[in-house]
C-alpha cells in the first residue's frame, strides 16, 4: 500500500531526533489522534476522581463540639481565627456587632484566598476579587464567588466557645 | 488483472487522509463532550448534587473506550517498525505446554516450602520455645540468603544435566527441610542452632525457581518465551497458598499420636505441620516431574560456556532491574503486615486487620507476572519495563503522602499499585535475559534471579531501620523511589531506545 513512497531511507535516531527545524516540529496526524486519545484517558479520571474523591478521602466532620476559645478572647466586632484537630482548614469565628457568634472557614469559595470579617458594613470581604459575604448567613453578596461560606455552629457554654458540624437545613 | 488492493487504491487515492481525518474529528467531539461532562460534574458536586457525577464518569469512559477502540483504524504509518519480531521453530508445542502446568505446580509447592519459614517464627513462642527478636528475625532471613545464593548452580544444572532429570532431583530434595525442621521444632528443647540449620537447608526451595525457569527456557521458543516464563511465575502463588494454609493446619495434628506438644492443655498447636504437610505433594509433584516431562534433545552446553554469563555486561543490567521488581514484591508480602500493624494501629475504627490484607499484595504481584510476559511479547519488554519501574517510582513517592492513620485506604490502594505494577516488571525483564543473553540463557537466569532474590533481603532491613531510628517508613519507601528512577533511566538506554542495540 505504501510502496510508492519516495522518502530517503533514514536511520532510527535521524527519524527521532531531526535535524531540521521544521521537521522538529513537526507533528503528524497519527501523534496528534494519540495525543487526543490521551487527553480524552485524562478527563475520563478526572471524571472518575470527581466521583470517587468523596468516597476514598470523605471531608474531615468534627465529631460532637469543638474547643475554640473564651468568650472573653474576641471583643465586639472581632474575629479569632482556628483550626480543628485532624484537619487543615483554617476557620474564622466573628463576633459580630450585635453580640452574637458566628464561625466561617476562612477560604473564600472563589479562588480560596482568605477572607476577613469588617465591622464597620457588618460583612465579610474577599480582597482578592472584591467579593462580599453576608456577615450572618454567609451567602455571597456581590462578586465572583459561586457558593456561600462554609459555616459550623456555635456554641457558647458559660465562658467557653465551641462549634459543631451545622444541623443539615 | 490488478488486485482488489490496487483497484481500491486508485479509486479512491486519498482515502488514508479521509480516514485519519475522520478519526481525528470524532476524537476532537469526543475530547469537547468529555470537557463538557467533567466541568459539569465538578460543579454540581461543588453545590452538593451528587446525583451527575457517577452517571457522567461513566459515559466519559464509555467515551475514552470508544475512543481508543477507533484508533484500531489508524493506517498504517509510512516507515517500517524497527523491532523485528524473532520467529524461531516450535515443534514440541504440545509437550511443552504440559511441561509447563507441571513445572508452574511444582514451583508453587517449592515457593510454599521456601515460605514456611516465615511462618513458624511467629508461632514457635506458642511452642514453647524462647527466643529473642533478633533471633526470629534470623530464622526469617537465612532462608533467603541462601536461596538467592543458590540459585546460579540451580540454574547450570538444568542444561548439563537435562530438564527432567534436574527438575524431578531438586524437587525431590525438598523432602529434606520439610522433614529436618518437622522433627527440629516438635521439641520445645531443640537449641536454636539446629533450628537456624533448618532453616538454612530450607532455602534451597528458593533455588528451584532457577531450575524452573531454565526448564521452560530450553523448551519454548523466543517469541513465546515472554508469555511462558510469566505463566511459569504463577508459581510465585506457593507463598499465597502457605500463607493461607499454614495458619490452618498449625491448629490440629495431622500426625495422631506423634505429633503435638503437650506443654499447654487447653490448646495444642501442632508447629510441625507446616513442615509435614508438604510431604505427600513433593512426592507427588517429582513422580509428575519424572514421568510427565522428557529430557530435551537439545545437545547439552557444557558448564564453562555457561559461566561465562557472568561475564557479560547485561546480565549485571538486568540483575539490577530484576533487583528492583522482584525485591519490590518480596519486600511488600514480607514486611507488609509488621508496616499495617505498626503505621495503622491508631486507625480510627482500629487498626485493619495485616493478615487479611497483606497477602493480596503478593497475589496481585503474581497475577500480573504473566500478562506482563504476555504484553511484553506484544508490545516489546523495553516498554513494558518501562511503563512498571515508571508506576513504581510514582507509587513510592506517592506512598509517602499516605502514611496519616486515618489513610489506610489510600495507602492499601497505591502498594496494589506498585505491587501490580513490580508483577509487570517480573514479566518483561525474565522476557529480556533470552533475547539478549540467548547463549547462556540457563545461567543468566540463575545469576539474575539470585541477584534479585537479594533484593528481598534488603527492603526490610532498610524499613526496619527507618521505623527504629526515623519514627516512620516514609524514607524507606522514598528511597525506593528514588532507586526505581535509577533504573528506569538504565532500562530506557539499554532496552527501550530504539537505537540502542539492545532494543527489545
Amino acid at each position: 500500500m505504501n510502496t510508492d513512497s519516495n522518502l530517503p531511507e533514514k536511520s532510527a535516531p535521524e527519524v527521532d531526533f531531526p535535524i531540521e527545524r521544521v521537521e522538529a516540529e513537526h507533528v503528524s496526524r497519527r501523534e496528534f489522534t494519540k495525543f487526543l486519545c490521551f487527553v480524552s484517558g485524562g478527563m475520563a479520571v478526572g471524571s472518575g476522581w470527581v466521583a470517587a474523591k468523596d468516597r476514598l478521602f470523605p471531608p474531615h466532620r468534627i465529631e460532637g463540639e469543638a474547643f475554640v476559645c473564651n468568650v472573653s478572647d474576641v471583643p465586639v466586632g472581632g474575629t479569632h481565627p482556628f483550626t480543628v484537630a485532624g484537619s487543615k482548614t483554617q476557620f474564622m469565628l466573628i463576633h459580630l456587632n450585635d453580640g452574637s457568634w458566628r464561625a466561617y472557614e476562612q477560604k473564600c469559595t472563589h479562588l480560596s484566598c482568605a477572607v476577613f470579617y469588617q465591622p464597620q458594613t457588618d460583612k465579610i470581604q474577599c480582597p482578592c476579587h472584591n467579593g462580599w459575604f453576608d456577615a450572618r448567613t454567609g451567602t455571597v453578596l456581590q462578586g465572583p464567588p459561586p457558593r456561600p461560606l462554609p459555616r459550623l455552629d456555635v456554641v457558647i457554654k458559660g465562658e467557653d466557645i465551641y462549634v459543631t458540624e451545622p444541623k443539615s437545613a | 488483472m490488478s488486485n482488489f488492493r490496487e483497484a481500491q487504491r486508485q479509486a479512491h487515492p486519498t482515502k488514508t487522509n479521509t480516514l485519519l481525518l475522520g478519526i481525528m474529528c470524532v476524537l476532537i467531539l469526543i475530547v469537547i463532550m468529555q470537557i463538557w461532562l467533567l466541568t459539569a460534574a465538578l460543579n454540581e458536586s461543588l453545590d452538593g448534587h451528587n446525583a451527575v457525577k457517577w452517571p457522567a464518569f461513566w459515559v466519559s469512559l464509555l467515551l475514552f473506550g470508544s475512543g481508543a477502540a477507533l484508533l484500531r483504524y489508524l493506517p498504517a504509518p509510512i516507515r517500517l517498525p524497527a523491532r523485528e519480531v524473532v520467529r524461531e521453530a516450535f515443534p514440541h508445542a504440545a509437550l511443552a505446554w504440559r511441561t509447563l502446568g507441571i513445572s508452574a505446580v511444582s514451583l508453587a509447592l517449592a515457593f510454599a516450602v521456601w515460605f514456611m519459614w516465615s511462618a513458624i517464627p511467629l508461632r514457635l513462642k506458642d511452642a514453647g520455645f524462647v527466643f529473642t527478636r533478633q533471633q526470629l528475625f534470623w530464622l526469617t532471613a537465612t532462608p533467603v540468603l541462601l536461596g538467592s545464593f543458590l540459585r546460579i548452580p540451580y540454574g547450570l544444572i538444568v542444561s548439563t544435566f537435562g530438564s527432567r532429570r534436574s527438575y524431578a532431583f531438586v524437587t525431590l530434595l525438598l523432602l529434606l527441610p520439610c522433614i529436618a525442621t518437622g522433627f527440629a521444632v516438635k521439641n520445645p528443647t531443640t537449641p536454636y542452632w539446629v533450628l537456624l540449620a533448618c532453616a538454612a537447608l530450607t532455602g534451597i526451595a528458593g533455588a528451584n525457581f532457577a531450575t524452573s525457569m531454565g526448564v521452560i527456557n530450553l523448551w519454548f521458543p523466543k517469541q513465546a518465551q515472554g508469555t511462558a516464563l510469566g505463566i511459569n511465575g504463577l508459581g510465585n502463588f506457593g507463598v499465597t497458598i502457605a500463607q493461607f494454609t499454614i495458619p490452618l493446619v498449625i491448629g490440629f495434628s495431622l500426625l495422631g499420636a506423634s505429633g503435638g506438644t503437650s506443654s499447654k492443655p487447653a490448646r495444642s498447636i501442632h508447629i510441625e505441620n507446616a513442615a509435614f504437610i508438604w510431604i505427600p505433594f513433593i512426592l507427588t509433584c517429582s513422580a509428575a516431574i519424572w514421568f510427565g516431562t522428557k529430557d530435551n534433545t537439545a545437545p547439552p552446553k557444557t558448564l564453562a560456556s555457561q559461566l561465562v554469563a557472568g561475564k557479560r555486561l547485561h546480565t549485571w543490567v538486568l540483575s539490577f532491574l530484576y533487583f528492583l521488581t522482584f525485591g519490590c514484591f518480596v519486600a511488600m508480602g514480607a514486611s507488609l503486615p509488621l508496616i499495617i500493624k505498626e503505621v495503622f494501629a491508631l486507625a480510627p475504627g482500629g487498626a485493619p486487620k495485616p493478615l487479611l490484607f497483606a497477602p493480596w499484595a503478593a497475589a496481585i504481584a503474581t497475577v500480573m507476572r504473566p500478562v506482563g510476559g504476555w504484553l511484553a511479547d506484544k508490545f516489546g519488554a523495553g516498554l513494558i519495563t518501562s511503563i512498571s519501574i515508571g508506576t513504581m517510582a510514582v507509587g513510592g513517592f506517592s506512598l509517602t503522602g499516605f502514611l496519616q492513620p486515618d489513610q489506610f485506604t489510600g495507602f492499601f490502594i497505591v502498594i496494589l499499585v506498585i505491587c501490580a505494577a513490580a508483577g509487570l516488571g517480573n514479566g518483561s525483564v525474565f522476557k529480556i535475559i533470552p533475547l539478549v543473553l540467548s547463549k547462556e540463557a540457563g545461567a543468566a537466569i540463575g545469576i539474575v534471579s539470585c541477584l534479585g532474590a537479594l533484593g528481598g533481603f534488603v527492603p526490610p532491613l532498610l524499613l526496619g531501620w527507618t521505623m527504629d531510628h526515623l519514627g516512620g517508613p516514609a524514607w524507606a519507601y522514598t528511597g525506593m523511589a528514588l532507586f526505581a528512577l535509577v533504573c528506569l533511566f538504565v532500562n530506557i538506554w539499554f532496552y527501550h531506545r530504539r537505537s540502542s542495540p539492545t532494543h527489545c
